[in-house]
């Protein structure tokens, strides 16, 4: 009875014990719960009190002299090194040490290697980043820093820190993403590096329209996609001044494209592939010290990127004997990308172009093996990618290349055909005096206008519009980056593959790019518009940002004795030129006769706004759903197609027009209904619709525009809890605080070059990615009412002694 | 007096154990624990309950105290929308039951060999 007993208890107890250690409550990639509830070794060491921030001396290994990595009041670390590999070495480690997790979980998705910690549920997206070639593309961009040893020598100091930090963690001191998804940190190698980078290039120049276009002009005909579709706006404002004269000649060799292939009358079955959303741009601008009250020149510069927790940047000052630098990083790469040095200031925006173009091949059998190029047959160069799964067998997928690049889409309904991808960032670059990691390396410790243009001669991709001041009192902006020599027209729908006729005819060169140095105006300014005024001779064509630039250009050509304080308000200014010129364009369409006491009310308030996006108000809710209604109703042809095709929307600024120039154009008639309408029937119903569909958020007190436009911070892989489901800030897509859902000003910089260099900054998020630690979110408030902090630059660490955290003190 | 001393060892050799072996050394220790000290089936269940409460839920909330429970709230959502001090609960629980079920297998398994 006694054993029975016993063995009864003791089986239970060894079941339990195994069920709780190696059952996943939560999901497959959830851990057991027992150690993660374990407070010696499980979540709850991820709890960091204060006591975690005492000062202490390591002995690191690859060091060449000592290191002292101060911690300000807001954790950013402020590095004093004695050389430069030093530096670089310390960056990794503390970068490492906040945002190992990040990092990690960044590389694995641009690579495609997510499934091999997330099981199958993956996979499919793996697949899709392979297919993409950026795997192949990062081994590309190795290569080519291998080619400059000062490069390798920067990335191999940088890693070594990283590396150094990770192989001090134990099970105990291991981030809490690893315990949550229950997997352990791999060593960084520059291959990690290498593809950091190029998930920036896919976040900002991966745009492309072609398959959409094409659908669109097939469906269409040419006559009405013309029409619903031009190029571009023509009232945008360029970002280099129209009056800048420019004295070359364009070196393509023919500029006129052949008309679209006449074999290309069919609809493209593909599903576009996932992009980032539209305009993922930002704001910068240099100031003359002639329009400033100081005198010297003020460059400011928000960048508009997914706002995650932790945030996509991380804050650093590096100090060596030569270098002075300060700003923020991403983690990954060594260096600052966007900051200021004693000597100048510099900040980017996304440039926009088109660098991916598509071109269909034409197989030569139904193996889809080789193709057709200038009447020669060419074989496919099969590169097999091995996606290792967690939880199941290791799958392998072929992807094709061609002369343009790999075969993202193969469609086995389409027996001869099939899209190749041609895109700039896949590229191996030609041999230079160094590349983009030494581009940086030189703009953080350039000291005037020559170093910067000489720095940004490394620069490829993605292209970027490099906004630059210096204290000697120049202000310039690059549009910097491989930007392919295009015909007419070229690469807005799909091409054929099977001619090099179809080719980019090179990269313009570098002392052609858009670039502008001191102009007349006394500031220079980007906003994602297009980079030149029509008398630029290269053709180029891409998704450049109609408002955001006429605003800034709007403010600066009036301002004078500019401040850094005006320069933080107009940062977060709300004003948008959309809403003034849709406000008034549907307005002008509205009948007022058909619309009862209520409604006309509603529109007596919109005819009363500033066009401010601010977070409480009503006006921003009403016009902007009044705007989508009129919108959907207006383009019901396209959207019917929505679900069946990948098909181009008209865009906004296009809208507008049509509303003020062609109200009677039978793109407003509504197809769904019996009637004929014109733009004044669909404005007045749209008004009536979005009124009715939105009368009780407008009605709730407490229901706020920051709600509508769905502002708010995710937590970089979704978990629950680690983010912010709503953030209240004011805000708009098309204003320059263009926050809208979980985009916006990634972080925000103002540096003023006087005698001292003076800079204000902030970002959403905290330094850090810890979700137990008090600089987690700790800036996510102040970023929202619009506040900035002081950037502690300083020259040694005893000035920094009243804003010390705590330090670490590195030996070798 | 016996069965306080049995909790009172449990939470310091399992403590230290905690230092360097995974969690399932809490039931191991009250198991052996149990044995060595002859605690009675029922009290070894309870005392060893309250010595797994004990070690596992101070330190859980001795630790959520210095953290100002920004963590603890952070996994409660995680795990279905718990509170924080929800979490120091569920620790102590878990903690409390692997103990139990340690020590009362430690304690039958003395009255079987003792024979009696």
């Amino acid at each position: 009875m006694r054993l029975i007993k016993f063995v009864i208890v003791f089986s239970l107890t060894i079941v339990l014990v195994t069920i709780f250690n190696l059952h996943h409550p939560f999901g497959s990639n959830t851990p057991p719960l027992a150690p993660l509830l374990n407070p010696f070794t499980g979540f709850w060491q991820n709890a960091p009190s204060e006591e975690s921030f005492k000062d202490v001396t390591l002995k690191m290994e690859g060091l060449s002299g000592e290191v002292k990595v101060i911690f300000d009041d807001r954790l950013v670390p402020h590095i004093f090194a004695q050389s430069l590999d030093d530096a670089y070495y310390a960056q990794g480690y503390v970068t490492a040490m906040h945002r190992l997790w990040q990092m990690d979980l960044s590389v694995r998705a641009v690579g495609g290697r997510l499934s091999e910690v997330l099981g199958n549920r993956t996979l499919e997206r793996d697949q899709l980043q392979r297919r993409k070639g950026m795997l192949a593309a990062a081994k590309n961009a190795i290569n080519s820093w291998k080619r400059n040893p000062e490069e390798v020598q920067t990335l191999e100091a940088y890693i070594a820190g990283v590396n150094a930090y990770i192989q001090a963690l134990s099970p105990k001191t291991l981030p809490l993403g690893y315990k949550i998804l229950n997997f352990e940190p791999e060593l960084w190698t520059p291959l990690h590096s290498a593809l950091f980078s190029k998930s920036m290039a896919e976040t900002l120049c991966f745009r492309n329209y072609d398959i959409r276009a094409t659908n669109a002009k097939t469906i269409f005909g040419d006559e009405l996609y013309d029409f619903l579709y031009p190029e571009y706006n023509p009232q945008q404002d360029p970002i280099i001044p129209a009056n800048t004269p420019w004295q070359f000649d364009s070196l393509v060799q023919e500029k006129e494209m052949d008309p679209l292939p006449t074999s290309l009358t069919e609809v493209i079955p593909h599903r576009h592939l996932p992009m980032s959303p539209e305009f993922v741009g930002s704001n910068n601008w240099a100031v003359s010290g002639s329009k400033t009250a100081s005198g010297s020149p003020i460059l400011a510069n928000d960048p508009h990127l997914g706002l995650t927790l932790p945030s996509i940047w991380y804050e650093i000052h590096l100090h060596t004997p030569e270098m002075n630098v300060y700003g923020v990083s991403l983690p990954g790469i060594p260096g600052v990308i966007i900051g200021f040095n004693e000597d100048i200031a510099w900040g980017i925006t996304n440039a926009g172009h088109d660098v991916l173009d598509w071109y269909r091949m034409e197989w030569t059998d139904k193996d889809k093996n080789a193709y057709y190029l200038d009447g020669q047959l060419h074989e496919v160069e099969p590169v097999v990618e091995a996606i290792r799964v967690r939880g199941q067998e290791t799958v392998f997928d072929t992807v094709k290349y061609t002369a343009w690049g790999p075969i993202v889409y193969e469609d086995p309904s389409s027996p001869y055909y099939d899209l190749a991808m041609r895109w700039v960032a896949n590229d191996y670059p030609e041999e230079r005096e160094f590349y983009d990691l030494g581009a940086f390396t030189r703009l953080n410790m350039a000291k005037n206008h020559d170093d910067y243009v000489n720095a940004l001669k490394g620069y490829d991709s993605p292209a970027q519009n490099f906004v630059f001041a210096s204290r000697e009192g120049d202000i310039a902006l690059r549009v910097n980056g491989r930007l392919p020599i295009k015909k007419e027209g070229q690469g807005r729908f799909i091409q054929e593959g099977n001619t090099t006729a179809n080719a980019w005819d090179g990269f313009i060169p570098k002392n052609q790019i858009p670039a502008a140095l001191n102009p007349e105006q006394a500031y220079i300014a980007s906003a994602n518009q297009r980079s030149t005024a029509s008398n630029y001779p290269y053709y180029y064509n891409g998704g450049f940002d109609d408002y955001r630039g006429r605003v800034i250009n709007r403010f600066l050509r009036e301002l004078d004795g500019v401040t850094a304080k005006d320069m933080m308000s107009l940062q977060n200014n709300t004003f948008s030129i959309h809403a003034e010129e849709g406000t008034q364009a549907m307005l002008q369409m509205l009948n007022e006769s058909e619309l009862s006491e209520e409604e006309l009310g509603w529109s007596k308030k919109l005819a009363d706004w500033d066009y401010q996006f601010n977070k409480e108000s009503k006006e921003a809710i009403l016009f902007k759903a009044w705007d989508s209604q009129t919108y959907e109703n207006t383009f019901d042809e396209v959207m019917a197609l929505a679900d069946s095709v990948d098909i181009q929307y008209p865009e906004t600024w296009r809208f507008i027009s049509l509303l003020v120039d062609y109200p009677t154009h039978q793109i407003f008639d509504d197809q769904r209904t019996p009637d004929k309408e014109t733009a004044r029937e669909i404005v007045t119903r749209s008004f009536k619709q979005a009124l009715a569909a939105n009368l009780e958020k407008l009605m709730e007190e407490d229901y706020l525009w920051s709600d509508f436009n769905g502002a708010n911070i995710r937590h970089i892989s979704g978990l629950p809890g680690f983010g912010y489901d709503r953030i209240e800030t004011g805000g708009y897509a098309h204003a320059l605080n263009a926050v809208r859902n979980n985009h916006g000003p990634s972080w925000r910089m103002v540096v003023e070059l006087g005698e001292e260099v003076t800079a204000h900054g902030i970002y959403p998020g905290g330094q850090s990615g810890h979700p137990g630690s008090r600089f987690y979110d700790n800036m996510v408030q102040d970023w929202a009412k619009g506040n900035y902090y002081r950037l502690l630059f300083v020259d040694s660490p005893e000035d920094l002694a009243s804003y010390q955290l705590y330090q670490i003190q590195m030996k070798k | 007096m016996k069965n306080f001393l049995y909790t009172a060892l449990i939470i310091l050799v399992a403590y230290i154990a905690h230092l360097f072996l995974p969690w399932w050394v809490l039931p191991l220790v009250a198991g052996i624990l149990a044995f060595a000290l002859q605690i009675k089936p029922l009290h070894a269940f309870l005392f060893a309950f309250l010595g797994g409460a004990l070690l596992w839920g101070i330190t859980a909330f001795w630790i959520d105290m210095q953290n100002d429970g920004r963590l603890s709230e952070r996994m409660g959502a995680l795990l279905g929308g718990l509170s924080g001090d929800a979490m120091i609960v569920a620790t102590a629980f878990l903690g409390a039951l692997f103990a139990a079920m340690g020590g009362w297998s430690g304690s039958l398994g003395w009255h079987y060999l003792k024979g009696e």
